[in-house]
């Protein structure tokens, strides 16, 4: 159990490093509008990352869940249904 | 043929309503532009609460309604705090209108309830309507942020192509298609400055926006 909870935290910071990196990309002056009406630039996001708090979590979520759809081919076929639906839905 | 007549919120006070507000303005114009006519009525600023909104359905009888702000998944805000419309509350003022909330969350469980109780069309987001944006200060500004209008662009095609005359079915297409485009322009970009980091809220913003109720019906 210990080791699976020792991967599962290797992962998770993983993850982390993976989005601050990710985020160390865009310019500064870039802002983040979220539900609540914070709107977060980007070196505050990055301090959620780090932090793992609610709003840096939630940015990672979506991060992953779009990173695994690119991965699993989910994406594509979102598109291909948007691109083509009628051809999509036949298939 | 009788006058199409459509009410808009925007209440504007803070960045991200300002932006919705700027995006709002723009589009309209533009649908106006083409000889598109209708009667527009919109409660801005401190006007955008319940009690006006209210008001102004029981007055205009308007068919669309274009829900400009934040929102929860049982909820659609005005001005701050004030809840414009609530599950088990005022949902009714909806009954037999269009509606499209660019909001937070509210086609979650609003827009299935204000469905079963016979709102004709329902076009918002299931989850956190998210974008981002470089800040602008003016209208002009906020109108011509590339970054902003990756996200908005999408989400006002629906406004565009209801106001047109089009119907649910194809504004949600429309709108949808957009999504694709910019982000298949975000995936395939060659230039270092277009960051693939903002795929992931463009994504989100795609599988999240939903179209209920009667899809063939139009403004």
């Amino acid at each position: 159990m210990a080791t699976t909870n020792n991967k599962e935290n290797q992962l998770k910071k993983k993850e982390i490093e993976l989005i601050i990196l990710r985020l160390e990309t865009l310019s500064p002056e870039v802002y983040f509008s979220s539900g609540n009406g914070e709107n977060i630039s980007r070196d505050e996001m990055i301090k959620h990352v780090r932090a793992n708090d609610e709003t840096g979590r939630e940015f990672i979520e979506t991060e992953m869940e779009f990173l695994r759809a690119l991965k699993d081919g989910k994406l594509l076929k979102q598109i291909f249904s948007i691109q083509s639906p009628q051809i999509a839905s036949s298939v | 043929m009788p006058t199409r007549v459509a009410i808009v919120t925007n209440p504007s006070h803070d960045i991200a309503t300002e932006y919705l507000y700027s995006w709002s303005q723009q589009i309209v114009a533009n649908v106006i532009s083409q000889s598109i006519s209708f009667d527009l009525h919109e409660l801005k600023g401190n006007n955008v609460t319940k009690e006006n909104l209210t008001k102004l359905i029981e007055e205009k009888n308007p068919h669309l309604i274009l829900f400009h702000g934040h929102g929860g998944n049982n909820r659609i805000f005005g001005f701050k705090t004030n809840i414009l419309i609530a599950c088990d509350d005022n949902e009714g003022l909806l009954i037999n209108k269009i509606v499209h909330s660019l909001t937070c969350d509210s086609g979650e469980i609003l827009g299935p309830k204000c469905i079963s109780i016979g709102t004709k069309a329902f076009i918002g987001y299931q989850k956190e309507f998210k974008f981002a944006h470089l800040w602008g200060k003016t209208d002009g500004q906020r109108q011509t942020d590339v970054l902003a209008g990756m996200f908005l662009g999408p989400a006002f095609e629906v406004n565009k192509a209801i106001l047109e005359g089009n119907t649910v079915e194809l504004a949600y297409q429309r709108s949808q298609q957009m999504y694709v485009n910019n982000l298949q322009m975000l995936l395939t970009s060659p230039n270092p400055t277009v960051s693939k980091v903002y795929a992931s809220g463009l994504y989100h913003d795609m599988v999240n926006q939903v179209a209920l109720g009667n899809r063939n019906s139009s403004f």
